[in-house]
């Protein structure tokens, strides 16, 4: 077996490559990013030409236009999600939909400074290796046996999920999980437990990522939206409280489908066992940073639990980033590395549609169009919103599928008179349980780019779980959110 | 004659493997395994992660080394494999490794090597589709100085 280099091809610059295709469709291939700037423009220019409908401002109608082309953006993903989220504030203010110092204003949100704080933190936890310390920590208690590793690989990242973002929690995890399936030789796309060991990492980080404001970014996105147009807020602990026997019923249910689905073809863990202890060994005694993140790291999360609702959440979260900078704990550097400051446009510019949509009364017109013409039912609202949600994840980023329908969700609870915490609930969660695709989330991409699943597979398991999850969460919320006081 | 059996991470085709190494018994031809470590396959991914995910440039990077050297023994794997089934068909096979680009790396060999046939496979995907995303391996049917031998899995 032999590896060629770089300079042993022997290439020909002057090569004249053909595209035999027919004409009409090789110019297509080439330049059909141009014809879709072009058809955007001109869908646009359309959006604002038409007369105003009844029951729309004019203002309104501008808005809407601008949400319908970021719209387009987002899910078709032509220029970043994150440019995505400038283009709409600079829309919204050089259309007059809202005054330029107030549209720019909205990336000073708590929410947008919550979730960088949230980000730094992971990136401190990652940065110290106590993340890896407490993830190899919990998956060497479940080697038994194949079933018992397989729970460990879903529990294990939904637990890490509810304080670090869950694609941060995948990225960590993938590089073990890679070296246990290795050690048990498990084949590519073809073994049952290649398959149930990823697809475990994948969804146990996602189910995990809905439980608190940390795993996902998309829940204080959705809270951070409901607070700037509405004035109400959920806390953490709420949010916990209201999600967290989803995330539990979720796991459970996970755990039977993909045990089910992917039988597992081993016999013995024996050597994955041998991985998790030579890298629990490689760790070796827990540093004095390790120690020190983590204290703050808990003392964080208790003052976000139990002063929440006195101290404003995103404050929390910068005294944290601050005194990781006193005891030393990070450097400047390290954030750079771990953090894409992209996010901060993203939901900056996100909250500032929302706002747009809600403020101008387009969000209830949409709403009034799209929904309530059809049914004013809230349990049937509720159970639209959250299949919605659940569909469009797959296909986009689930930031951009909260961005786009918690405002409309929220003109219909204006409209209706539904609690507007209800409608957050009802698309923020499910926007983080897409299954089936691979490129629908994050933590499914990253398991999916191992090799080890075959993307048909998933799509059939994934979808069943899809459906599971929506069962789940109209059940949760008929039967459960009564009884913490939050009624439909 | 030689025969060049091309393979990369994201052409899979398990059942072809056997059915390259009997078409080379067949005609009493050498075959050399090519297989392409394609480097755009884990660039977009993280290209999408880093878009969508909002994941920092570090444990990307990170990721992207773990998936890479993942792809590596994959691809060892399972040319060690061919190796072996080659040798229990007493077919005279040679296989080689590479990173780059599919299309252009096989070319390359093709040249090289001065290959008879080039052997390809390629998974089920509707006319349309092929017509309007195009794949790596109608490109090389395009553009292959030699003759072609496909199989469709």
């Amino acid at each position: 077996m032999w590896l060629l280099t770089d300079s042993d091809r022997e290439k020909d610059d002057h090569d004249v490559v053909v595209d035999s295709r027919p004409l009409g469709l090789v110019l297509l291939s080439r330049s059909y990013r141009w014809f879709a700037f072009i058809g955007l423009g001109l869908l646009f220019w359309i959006l604002l030409s038409l007369p105003t409908p009844s029951g729309l401002t004019v203002d309104g109608q501008r808005a809407l236009a601008a949400f319908v082309i970021c719209l387009i953006l987002w899910l078709t993903r032509l220029i970043p999600l994150a440019v995505t989220s400038l283009l709409a504030i600079t829309l919204i203010q050089l259309l007059g939909v809202m005054e330029s110092g107030e549209a720019f204003a909205l990336f000073g949100n708590q929410a947008v400074f919550f979730i960088l704080g949230a980000f730094i933190f992971a990136a401190a936890l990652m940065k110290t290796g106590l993340s890896s310390r407490i993830a190899l920590f919990f998956l060497s208690k479940f080697g038994g046996s194949p079933k018992q590793l397989l729970l460990g690989a879903l529990i294990v990242p939904a637990f890490l999920s509810f304080w670090m973002p869950e694609h941060a929690v995948a990225a960590m995890l993938f590089p073990i999980i890679i070296e246990i399936v290795r050690a048990l030789g498990t084949k590519p796309r073809t073994g049952n437990f290649g398959h149930a060991i990823f697809l475990s990492l994948a969804w146990g980080a996602a189910i995990g990522g809905v439980g608190t404001f940390l795993g996902g970014a998309r829940n204080a996105l959705a809270v951070g939206i409901l607070r700037q147009t509405t004035g109400q807020f959920i806390g953490f602990f709420e949010w916990m409280v209201a999600v967290v026997p989803m995330v539990f019923a979720m796991l459970i249910i996970a755990y039977f489908v993909i045990n089910r689905f992917f039988p597992t073809d081993i016999d013995s863990v024996d050597q994955a066992v041998e991985v998790l202890k030579e890298r629990n060994k490689q760790m070796g005694r827990p540093s004095i940073e390790e120690r020190m993140v983590g204290f703050i790291m808990l003392l964080t999360v208790a003052a976000w639990i139990f002063l929440g609702s006195a101290v404003e959440l995103a404050s929390i979260a910068i005294v944290a980033v601050v005194s990781l900078f006193v005891f030393q704990l990070v450097k400047w550097r390290d954030l750079e590395e771990y953090v894409n400051w992209g996010i901060i446009l993203m939901y900056g510019g996100a909250i500032a549609l929302g706002f747009a949509l809600e403020d101008t009364g387009a969000a209830a017109w949409l709403a009034q169009v799209l929904i309530t013409r059809w049914t004013t039912s809230p349990i049937i609202i509720i159970i639209v919103l959250a299949f919605i949600s659940i569909l469009l994840t797959e296909g986009m980023s689930n930031a951009a599928v909260v961005a786009m329908l918690v405002p409309v969700g929220l003109g219909i609870a204006d409209t209706h008179g539904i609690d507007p915490r209800i409608i957050v609930f009802a698309i923020a969660v499910p926007a983080g349980l897409g299954f089936a695709i691979p490129m629908g989330n994050p933590p499914n991409a990253i398991a999916y780019s191992s090799g080890y699943i075959d993307p048909k597979r998933m799509l059939k398991v994934g979808l069943l779980l899809d459906l599971c999850a929506w069962v789940v969460f109209v059940a949760m919320a008929k039967y459960y959110w009564p009884l913490i006081n939050i009624r439909i | 004659m030689i025969f060049l059996f091309a393979l990369s991470t994201s052409i899979q085709a398990p059942e072809s493997i056997e059915m390259a190494l009997d078409f080379t018994k067949e005609k009493e031809a050498t075959l050399r395994v090519l297989f392409v470590l394609d480097s755009s396959v884990p660039g977009t991914i993280f290209e999408r992660l880093t878009d969508i995910g909002f994941i920092g440039e570090k444990p990307s990077q990170e990721l992207e080394d773990a998936v890479s050297t993942e792809y590596k023994n994959q691809a060892l794997q399972q040319l060690s494999e061919i190796e072996e089934l080659a040798k229990t068909k007493s077919v005279n096979c040679e296989v080689m490794l590479e990173q780059g680009d599919f299309v252009e790396c096989t070319l390359a060999a093709i040249a090289k090597y001065t290959v008879d046939t080039l052997i390809i496979s390629r998974a089920k995907q509707s006319a349309l589709s092929r017509l309007l995303v195009g794949s790596a391996v109608d490109k090389l049917v395009r553009r292959s100085p030699c003759e072609i031998k496909l199989f469709e899995a």
